[in-house]
This record gives structure tokens, C-alpha cells and sequence, in this order.
């Protein structure tokens, strides 16, 4: 039965993650968008569900709440900065994540600062019996989880994203086509903040208890790394990422029982792992455990599988 | 179709454009050639919004555009390609023939959520122009190729091919024939000329390959040192001294000769 427990505590961290990752994949794999602060979407998710919620608002207006904010922060972050190019671009991100946590940790008011925020709601806690409540709330975060990958996979597959495939290369091509860069910038960053946003929330509720801790920059790596390694420009790698790593990360909790290192060491040597893991599938499969598909169009009067 | 009036640009204290003014005629090929950094192709990119000018006026189809960032400029039917090729690498020759198309229906984040009829059906029907350019082209076997995977010169076709579907009126071309084969130039200009007279096209080309310009363009002009030096038919140009002193240097007057045969009459 712990057992059992812990695996649905994993694929509900997973799916979670999942959500996560499929953001900062559309930033990055899709749109080409350097962003070293996507926890500061997850953040202010997190956050924006717990206090409407104590609000007295009910759960899902909490949730459309973490996925409103965790949108408009992307927008208010993309308006001053999508005309610089890559890397200040993403200097700039990495500033936004930790403003966002600091005025977490210090907006004592409304984050109960350091010592966060308990007793966050749960859905329909009282109608669920408790024993499966943990299966529900999976089945929660599958749907959601549904619904964020459906959007993606529309996006991606149309003029939208092929836009955004143009953007991630180079501005001057796509300028010269016409298409406004710097709004797809925007539009681009604001889509993916808003399903971190999302992610955010349903932490939220999760966990039922929030601080700053929880929005480490650490969230950001680990997010990166799930993109990286599950492969950048697919969203099925995404997933695929956001469970090699969920795994890897709370492995080392069976580790302490068979060797003999302390816990504390144990817990530090998992981001370890995690780059070791990082570098090998970069040297042996530096497209990621799923590749980007090609998107191969019939051709009339050609062989239907032409090219690969 | 576009008037280029008095202008300057200066990168620091390097005047690239020194006053530069000259029009493009409604259907017609345009050439414009000088000696490498005479300014081409930085009024390439003052033109088509990529710098902006420091004074000077530019109008397309009488409208004034030089305030105009390059979307926009692009949007109205002027559009142009790069010395470089910029083909998005990881794209298939085919997506990139999409990203040319103007207005289209997806490209907003609702109505590629939720119009996607509308969407197909728009698609098919770009689908299907893309592939006659590429057969025109010569590239339809390479459509799902992507585009990082062509040869130079068929990175320059791929540029052309681009412009066709844009469907603009006014297509600037920066060297289309830099770095490309013989038989492979032929087939580009007969190209530019097939769009010129069966599309209607108007086109402006930096260009160093002499024999492109005297055999399609109808006019060219001559830029050195950020200044207009001359203008004309290419046959013409081609016998201007001016243009002969700006590519080939100053031709030295033999001022030792000419002292000599002074001596004389004065001596006489």
C-alpha cells in the first residue's frame, strides 16, 4: 500500500512536471526562447490558486486564476524584452524568476513570507473518500495534463507554430515575410507561462502547503533538464523527460537503505545523476530521447512515405 | 513603383549612403551595381525597413514607408532576400514555402485553436501554388527536405521560389547569383525573367555578375561610396567612364607627359 502511494505520489509529480515541461518546450524546443525563470510562472501559479482559493473562490476558478497569472506575468516579462536577442534575453528571465520569489518571501502580507502557506484546499476533499483521493486528484492532473498536451500539439501544427519554428532560428527571415516577430515573441511566452502558471496550481493543491522554498531556481534546471533530455521540439518528449527525471529525482530515497552514505549526501548526489544523465544523452543522442518529427507533406503523385 | 529620394545613412563616421536617390519603374528589372561597401546592400535594408535611414524619403506605390519596421514594409508587397541565405535550417523546403504566405488564417493563437477547417482548407490551397513554384524551380523533388540540407544554389532557388508566393510587387534580390554555377545562373535568370513577364513582377537586384545584368535588367544604376554615379541602360553603363573609374580605380593621368609637352610650348 506504500508503496502503491509513492507510485501515484511519482506519476502525480510527473504529470505535474509534465505540464511544465511542455511550457518551457514551447518556449524553447518551439519557439527558440532561452527561459531561465520558468519558475516564476509556476510560482506565481502557485501562489495566485492558493489565494483565491482561501478566497473562497472554488477550485477550478483557482486554477483558470494560476493559468491567467502565470500568462500575464509572461506577457509583462516578454513586452521590455522581446527585442533583445538570446542571451540578455535570457539573463533577463533568470532576473524574473528570483524577483518572483523574493517578493514571495518578502510580501509578508500576502505569502506569509518564509513560513508559506498551509492548509491549502483540496477539490471535492470532503465528497472523495480519502483512500483514493490520491488516485483522483491523478486523474485531475491527467485531464488537465490532456488538455495542455491538445493545445500544444494544435499550436505547434499550425501556421501559428511554423511561425515560431522560423522565430527560433532567426528574426531577419521571418521579418522579411512579413510576420511580426516581436508579437509572436510575446504571444509565444505568454502561451507557455500560462501552462506553468497552470502547473503551478495544481502544485498548489497537491502539496497543500506552499513557501518560497518551493520555487528554487533549481525548478528551472530541473524543468531544462527534462526538455533537454527528453528531447527539445516534441512534446511527447516532454513527457517522456518529465518522467526520467521525476524518477531519477526521488530515487535516491531507496538508495539511503542500501548504501551506506548519509542522507543529506544521498540528496545532493541526485543533481549529479541528473547531469551525468544530462551529458551522456547529449553526447550520444544530442536531439533527446524522442527526436523532433519532420512534418512531411504528401505530395500528389509521389510515394506517400517520400523522405523520413 | 518605388522612389528613393535623397538618402543618408552612416554607420559611425562611415557614410554608407551618401545621398542616394533613384526610382524603380512599375514591371521592370533593376539592376544595382558598385565596387564592394559602395552601399548596396545597406540600402537594401534602409529600404525595406531593416536600418533606419538617418534622413532622406523612400516611397512604395506612393506611400512613404521609410518609418515603416520591416513586417510592415513586407506586408504592403515589397519584399526582399539576403546575400545569405536565411532559410530556417531546421525546416523542410516546403514550410518555408508556407512562411511566405500573407494573411493567413492560423497565424493568431484563437483561430489556430479553433478555425481549423478554414485552416486546411487555406492550406491546400497554398499547399498546391507552393509545389507549381517548386516544379518551376526545379526543387519539388527536395520538398520535404529540409532546408538546411541544400546546396548554396539551391538555397538561392529555394529564396526565389519564397518570393513567388509572397506574392509582393516589388521583390529586392541581394545577389541571387553569388556563388552559383553557370548553368544554374542561366536557369535564375530566366527565372526573374519568367516572373517579370508572366507574374507581372517588378524587381531590384544587387548584382556583381555583369553578364546577368546587361541581359535582364532595363535599367541600372551605379552606386560608389554611398553615392549615385550613374544611371542607364546596361549597355550604356557598361562604356561610362565613371562607372569604369569606380570599379577599376582612379586611372592616372600621366601628369609627367603632360609637364613634358608644357616644357615644350613654353620653351618654344
Amino acid at each position: 500500500m506504500e508503496l502503491m502511494n509513492f507510485l501515484i505520489y511519482l506519476v502525480t509529480m510527473m504529470s505535474i512536471y509534465g505540464i511544465l515541461a511542455l511550457g518551457l518546450n514551447f518556449h524553447y524546443g518551439h519557439a527558440g526562447l532561452v527561459n531561465f525563470g520558468h519558475v516564476a510562472f509556476f510560482c506565481v501559479g502557485a501562489y495566485a490558486s492558493t489565494l483565491v482559493t482561501m478566497a473562497g473562490a472554488p477550485f477550478l476558478v483557482g486554477v483558470l486564476a494560476a493559468l491567467i497569472s502565470g500568462a500575464l506575468l509572461g506577457f509583462l516579462i516578454s513586452l521590455p524584452t522581446s527585442k533583445l536577442s538570446v542571451h540578455y534575453w535570457a539573463i533577463c528571465t533568470l532576473g524574473a524568476g528570483e524577483i518572483i520569489r523574493l517578493i514571495a518571501l518578502n510580501e509578508e502580507w500576502l505569502t506569509q513570507g518564509a513560513f508559506g502557506i498551509p492548509g491549502i484546499s483540496q477539490p471535492l476533499k470532503s465528497i472523495v473518500p480519502a483512500v483514493i483521493y490520491p488516485v483522483f486528484y491523478l486523474i485531475l492532473v491527467f485531464i488537465f495534463l490532456g488538455i495542455v498536451y491538445l493545445l500544444t500539439e494544435l499550436l505547434v501544427r499550425s501556421p501559428f507554430g511554423r511561425v515560431l519554428k522560423a522565430i527560433r532560428e532567426e528574426d531577419n527571415l521571418p521579418l522579411a515575410m512579413g510576420k511580426n516577430v516581436f508579437r509572436f515573441r510575446i504571444k509565444a511566452l505568454s502561451i507557455g507561462a500560462a501552462f506553468a502558471g497552470l502547473a503551478g496550481g495544481l502544485y498548489a493543491h497537491y502539496i497543500t502547503y506552499i513557501s518560497p522554498l518551493d520555487f528554487m531556481p533549481i525548478v528551472t534546471f530541473l524543468v531544462w533538464a527534462m526538455v533537454i533530455i527528453g528531447g527539445k521540439g516534441n512534446n511527447l518528449g516532454s513527457l517522456v523527460g518529465a518522467m526520467v527525471i521525476v524518477i531519477f529525482y526521488n530515487s535516491t530515497r531507496f538508495l539511503k537503505d542500501y548504501i551506506p552514505i548519509s542522507a543529506d549526501t544521498l540528496a545532493s548526489l541526485r543533481m549529479v545523476v541528473i547531469g551525468i544523465l544530462m551529458i551522456l544523452v547529449l553526447l550520444f543522442m544530442n536531439q533527446g530521447l524522442v527526436r523532433e518529427k519532420k512534418r512531411v507533406y504528401r505530395i500528389p503523385g509521389e510515394k506517400p512515405d517520400a523522405g523520413s | 513603383m518605388l522612389a528613393v529620394k535623397n538618402v543618408y545613412k552612416s554607420f559611425g563616421g562611415i557614410k554608407a549612403l551618401n545621398g542616394v536617390s533613384l526610382k524603380v519603374e512599375t514591371g521592370s528589372i533593376v539592376g544595382l551595381i558598385g565596387p564592394n561597401g559602395s552601399g548596396k546592400t545597406t540600402l537594401f535594408n534602409v529600404i525595406s525597413g531593416f536600418y533606419s535611414r538617418d534622413s532622406g524619403e523612400i516611397y512604395f506605390k506612393g506611400e512613404r514607408i521609410d518609418d515603416f519596421p520591416p513586417y510592415e514594409i513586407a506586408m504592403r508587397g515589397l519584399s526582399r532576400t539576403f546575400q545569405i541565405s536565411k532559410a530556417p535550417r531546421r525546416m523542410t523546403v516546403l514550410e518555408n514555402m508556407f512562411l511566405a504566405y500573407k494573411e493567413q488564417i492560423g497565424e493568431g493563437v484563437l483561430s489556430a485553436l479553433f478555425r481549423w477547417g478554414q485552416i486546411s482548407k487555406q492550406e491546400r490551397v497554398n499547399l498546391e501554388k507552393a509545389l507549381t513554384i517548386l516544379e518551376l524551380t526545379g526543387l519539388k523533388n527536395s520538398s520535404n527536405e529540409y532546408a538546411g540540407n541544400l546546396s548554396g544554389g539551391q538555397q538561392k532557388l529555394l529564396s526565389l521560389s519564397r518570393m513567388m508566393v509572397a506574392d509582393s510587387d516589388l521583390i529586392l534580390l541581394d545577389e541571387p547569383t553569388a556563388g552559383i554555377n553557370l548553368t544554374l545562373v542561366a536557369e535564375l535568370m530566366k527565372l526573374i525573367k519568367h516572373f517579370q513577364v508572366k507574374e507581372n513582377k517588378t524587381f531590384f537586384i544587387v548584382e556583381h555578375n555583369m553578364r546577368v545584368i546587361s541581359e535582364i535588367c532595363d535599367m541600372v544604376y551605379v552606386l560608389d561610396s554611398g553615392k549615385n554615379i550613374a544611371k542607364g541602360e546596361p549597355e550604356k553603363i557598361q562604356k561610362d567612364e565613371k562607372v569604369l573609374k569606380a570599379y577599376l580605380g582612379t586611372v592616372k593621368e600621366d601628369s609627367r607627359e603632360k609637364k613634358a609637352m608644357l616644357n615644350e610650348t613654353d620653351g618654344s
